[in-house]
């Protein structure tokens, strides 16, 4: 009897073996498919192609060489042109240099030289370079383009003298290519070249060579030589030129700034070319410095109403403070749009001392709605402290205001005194201030959210105090805390507060809160029950459901028992519940329900249930008219889930699907479903 | 934004009569724009796209439509018949960008000629209006964005805008009204449909003859020369990694540009991106994919889910054998309601610490968990006010716009490109987004730019 461990080795070995064995067969796969390969045509099967592909993909650096050198080899062979193009496009993402010999005579190639040059552009090694500049001197004209393409691409300095040339050659494509190749290379010899040009291109050539001279004045710029730059983007920018032209000339002298700069733009700015001062405040935004701040103010005040409303909005955009007293001045303007123009950019550059201009232009006016975007987007550090006073006394037109700017704004600090500003004698004043408390309060004000729920200032505020107490507290982690608090006051509270705190217990969601509510289920008071059964609907969790159940079996009147039986669908989707206890929940549901619309909503959730039980409860709702659509719809959801289970299941109910259902797409579904199931 | 024109009109919609149409041209330099001039264009790319955006001129007013360029004879036949007198038909986009009497380019061409056409649009001093997908490789995308910015021209691409849902999760992530970090799902269960079905690429495509009316090998244009088979062109192109790439990328850029922009990651990029699709992808045909994961360095997470349960292909492989994975006839997306839930998708769309937001497609809004947030989100300091493409056009305006400007585009079709390379590659991509280069991959690198046939090049 052999030992354990004879058996362990043995063991071993055969796994080995066996490993071995299906790594040999795999390579006895990639052999076939390399025999095959020089064959290929298009249209034929793929496959081999693929797996010659993956071999690639997943082998390791040096058997990829090794196979990328079989590849290539067969560049010069009789295999087929389909053969080799596919070779190509591989090496043009495996390709190294070691293959770099096998694609440059396909270069000139008449069918393949495209194809060779996707490989060599690719292949990140000078001998593939200099392969494409090299064939310059032999290719045809389609193929010289095609390589000036590739070494523009691959940033080919050496290639510049032979650029140069083809720029001044008389074929137009070609010259074109040129100058497109010597706009990504750059360098002195491209730009001289190209400058050159300008002078004596004409038509669609010329039309690219500025392009490409401006491409080059870019390149410069980026290099930080922008004196050289604003050299080049001062000589395109001349009146016979076109004006697209001129305004990226405009660009580049903007960005790279010099003595002749604002001259240039007090002259575009103080014109009436509307298009060329739009582009020229477009690009100062790109520039910072307040010395462009300086001369822009300075120039404001002596333009026309239009420009100054543009470049207020780019003062504004800057966003350099030093903009601040002209912009303010501006506020002044009789000029509607001016004075629009300036409020906006109050918001973006403003600070405290711009808060009493601003809160009074919101509180009425034509500019009232650019003052209140103004007011949330003012950036001080100052101005939130400065607003939290406001917001304490302040008139009322302002108070409201300043309010409702601290809840777009987001100032937590302020909430102390939103909740006094909740009692303020002003409605409106405690209108916004709830809207801003359910913004921004947090657990801490949760007590005095509660006190406001239950004697507010003014019954009618109550519904918005019940609603900011439900928001705070579904957004607090300090869930028990929460619900404490809520639950401190429930039992004293009158009827009207009962309810209104009932209705948020569900955002605390705990099963103190839970307990609340079902005790208050049984409530005498019709209020206080409608809004426990209201809330028990709305629970956030499963916890809730027998009751649901129980109100939806026995409640007589019809509003509560769709209630309870809409609340407890929904919870039976719940995901933390198990496929079979959502069914028995859906099951449960559905024999409660009265009314097609909640069967209808067990239906939807059914849709969800990957079970074939699922499915057996869908098909008997087929047979009814009222429910056929959301059954066709649930019965396709559920069976695509099935994974090939319930068989019988899936056949039976996609006949009757198809019997009935008028959707084509839904049909379509159900016949490969169908099909799938074996009917 | 103050404009400088108070008045707006709807371009691509408005009925010419009764406006005076004058061609840009003439009034540029020196001198104001009338109120109602109405910018002249031409379309490149008539196909069922392209012909919604090519205007019939009316016989009382000057043409609208001034030019309808497409390299199918039949096509083009069809698009000038539509706009009418004074709309030529060319052959040649570039001839469209020598014309003066031309203001704006609309780009319905397939997308591996959206970036040429829209560049050459751009370096002509026009403005242009290009369908998604913006780009078919990110180095388009870039080019283009770098071209608009130096020329200081308007492009917009054409997805469904940046208003409606799109602008109420603005106002609620801005005011952090749901909490950060935020989990996105897009997919049919939240709403977002993908069209993965209908751009299946076929595998078994024998060349055929191409027909007399088609310039194949100017359709091509950058593109790897292929023989023709009539799948490959025109409507079903979208199925072909050379020219799109499926349904991730013509969906997907309508969601993503509208998450983007309520993130506020219009001047970002994702760090990693991963997919799920069968493997080996096909080299030449898109296929279909189940989930895709985009990742941010402020922890937003996007998943795109295709709805497809099973990867597989239509014969019922899987993997390696699903090589056969056929294109279906074309099906409209499932973007269905659950029956039950009547106000919004099962699923949420975003997912905060805080609270959830839903999508209703049918209604095309948001709803929020808990409710009342909606009332929250509602009194939230409102974004900068957008502008239509026409009115930027003719107001040089600096606001932004409803559609998506280049870099914006540029930048929420990026992840999508990603996801495809992830796709293609088997393997998730790591993304610098500030140099916009791949991180430690050089063959997902090297699909970053891809070569073109010559003459063609950015």
């Amino acid at each position: 009897m052999p030992s354990t461990r004879t058996r362990i080795l043995a063991g071993l070995v055969v796994c080995v073996l066996a490993a071995a064995a299906v790594s040999w067969a795999a390579e006895a796969d990639v052999e076939q498919a390399m025999k095959d390969l020089p064959k290929y045509e298009f249209g034929q099967s793929r496959a081999q192609l693929t797996l010659i592909q993956e071999t690639l993909r997943a082998a390791e650096p040096a058997k990829r060489t090794d196979l990328c050198n079989r590849l290539a080899a067969l560049l010069s062979s009789g295999a087929t042109d389909a053969a080799k193009r596919w070779v190509c496009r591989q090496l043009s993402i495996f390709g190294t240099e070691a293959q770099v010999p096998q694609l440059a005579p396909l270069l000139v190639d008449e069918q393949l030289s495209d194809m060779a040059r996707y490989a060599l552009e690719r292949i990140e090694h000078p001998s593939a370079v200099e392969a494409m500049r090299k064939a310059l001197a032999s290719a045809k004209p389609g193929q010289k383009i095609g390589l000036i393409n590739s070494l523009g691409v691959r940033r080919d300095e050496k290639a510049v003298d032979d650029l140069v040339k083809a720029l001044q050659g008389g074929d137009q494509p070609t010259a074109t290519a040129a100058a497109r190749a010597l706009a990504k290379i750059g360098g002195p010899k491209a730009v001289e070249a190209l400058a050159d040009m300008r002078t004596k291109a004409e038509g669609d050539l010329l039309a690219v060579v500025r392009d490409a001279y401006l491409q080059c004045a870019d390149g410069l710029l980026a290099a930080g030589k922008a004196a050289q730059a604003a050299e080049m983007y001062q000589q395109m920018y001349k009146p016979d030129l076109p004006k697209h032209v001129r305004t990226a000339a405009l660009r580049g002298i903007v960005a790279a700034g010099g003595e002749k700069t604002m001259p240039l733009l007090t002259e575009i700015l103080t014109g009436n070319d509307t298009e060329m001062q739009a582009s020229a405040l477009r690009f100062l935004r790109e520039v910072a410095g307040p010395e462009i701040t300086k001369a822009l103010t300075d120039l404001l005040p002596k333009l026309p109403p239009e420009t100054q409303a543009m470049m207020l909005a780019d003062l504004g955009a800057r966003g350099d403070p030093a903009a601040l007293p002209a912009v303010a001045k501006a506020v002044a303007s009789d000029n509607e749009a001016v004075k629009k123009a300036a409020v906006l950019a109050l918001g973006q550059l403003g600070d405290a001392s711009t808060l009493p201009a601003l809160t009074a232009l919101a509180a009425g006016g034509p500019c009232a709605d650019e003052a209140r975007q103004a007011l949330d987007t003012l950036p001080a550090a100052n101005v939130n402290p400065a607003m939290i006073e406001q917001a304490k006394s302040a008139e009322p037109n302002v108070r409201k205001e300043v309010i409702r700017s601290l809840g777009a704004r987001g100032v937590t600090a302020a909430v102390p005194v939103l909740v006094q500003a909740a009692r303020a004698d002003d409605k409106a004043v405690r209108q916004e201030a709830f809207r801003s408390l359910e913004k921004l309060a947090g657990s801490q004000a949760v007590p005095e959210l509660v006190a406001l729920v239950v004697n507010p200032k003014d019954a009618e505020d109550r519904p918005a105090a019940q609603r900011a107490l439900a928001t705070v507290a579904g957004r607090c982690p300090e869930k028990e805390a929460c619900a404490s608090a809520m639950l401190a006051a429930l039992d004293a509270a009158p009827a009207d507060a009962k309810a209104a705190l009932l209705q948020t217990l569900p955002a605390a969601g705990t099963d103190k809160a839970l307990a609340a509510l079902k005790k208050c289920v049984g409530s005498d008071d019709e209020k206080v029950r409608d809004a426990a059964i209201r809330s028990l609907a709305d629970w956030p969790d499963p916890a809730a459901a027998p009751d649901l159940l129980a109100i939806a079996q026995t409640v007589e009147k019809t509003a509560h028992q769709v209630l309870a039986l809409r609340g407890y669908i929904r919870l039976a989707g719940s995901e933390s519940l198990k496929a079979d206890q959502r069914l028995q929940m859906y099951k449960d549901a559905m024999a409660a329900a009265k009314r097609p619309d909640e069967k209808k909503q067990v239906l939807g959730g059914l849709g969800g249930v990957k079970a074939v039980a699922a499915l057996e409860m869908v098909i008997p709702a087929l047979d009814d008219a009222a429910l056929q659509k959301e059954a066709c719809a649930a019965a396709v959801a559920i069976a695509k889930n099935l994974g090939g289970q319930g068989k019988p299941v899936i056949v039976e109910a996609m006949k009757k699907v198809l019997a009935i259902s008028k959707d084509k797409r839904l049909n379509g579904e159900a016949q490969t479903l169908l099909k799938k199931a074996g009917g | 934004m103050v404009t400088l024109r108070l008045t707006r009109r709807r371009l691509l919609r408005a009925a010419p009569a009764a406006v005076i149409v004058v061609p840009r041209y003439v009034l540029g330099g020196p001198g104001h724009t009338p109120p109602s001039a109405v910018p002249t264009r031409a379309t490149v790319g008539t196909g069922a796209v392209g012909m919604i955006h090519v205007l019939a001129n009316t016989p009382d007013a000057p043409p609208v439509q001034v030019a309808v360029c497409d390299v199918d004879r039949r096509r083009l036949a069809a698009a000038a018949a539509k706009a009418g007198r004074g709309c030529r038909a060319i052959a040649d986009f570039r001839r469209i960008m020598d014309r003066t009497d031309v203001d704006v380019v609309v780009v319905a061409t397939p997308p591996h000629w959206h970036a040429l056409v829209t560049l050459a649009a751009v370096r002509a001093g026009k403005d242009v209006l290009c369908e998604k997908p913006f780009t078919r490789s990110i180095a388009e995308g870039r080019a283009v964005a770098d071209a608009a910015r130096r020329y200081g021209r308007v492009v917009c691409v054409h997805t469904m805008g940046r208003d409606g849902p799109w602008r109420t999760l603005r106002k609620a992530v801005t005011a952090g009204v749901l909490g950060r970090p935020l989990t996105v799902r897009l997919g049919p269960a939240s709403g977002f449909g993908f069209k993965v079905r209908t751009w299946l690429g076929r595998t078994d495509l024998a060349p055929q003859p191409v027909p007399a009316a088609l310039d194949y090998d100017f359709w091509l244009g950058p593109a790897p020369e292929q023989p023709y088979h009539p799948h490959r062109v025109h409507r079903t192109f979208r199925g072909y990694w050379d020219y799109d790439g499926g349904g991730l990328t013509d969906m997907g850029q309508h969601w993503l540009d509208g998450v983007h922009y309520a993130l506020g990651l219009d001047d970002a990029g994702p760090v990693h991106v991963s997919a799920d699709g069968p493997q080996p992808a096909h080299a030449d045909a898109v296929g279909p994919w189940r989930r895709a994961v985009i990742e941010y360095a402020d922890g937003t997470r996007i998943t795109l889910e295709s709805g497809e349960a099973e990867v597989v292909g239509r014969g019922g492989e899987r993997g390696a054998e699903a090589e056969r994975y056929q294109a279906p006839f074309p099906e409209k997306p499932d973007t269905r309601q659950t029956p039950g839930r009547p106000d919004a998708a099962p699923a949420p769309f975003v997912e905060g610490p805080a609270g959830r937001a839903f999508f209703d497609p049918r209604r095309h809004r948001l709803t929020f968990d808990p409710p009342h947030f909606g009332e929250v989100v509602d009194a939230c300091v409102e974004p900068p006010a957008t502008i239509e493409f026409p009115e930027a056009v003719t107001t040089r305006s600096s606001a932004p716009t409803r559609l998506p400007g280049a870099e914006a585009a540029h930048r929420s079709v990026t992840p999508l490109h990603l996801a495809n390379l992830a796709i293609r590659l088997g393997r998730a991509i790591r993304w610098d987004p500030s140099a916009e280069r791949v991180v430690g991959d050089d063959a997902a690198e090297c699909l970053v730019n891809p070569p073109m046939r010559p003459p063609w090049h950015l």
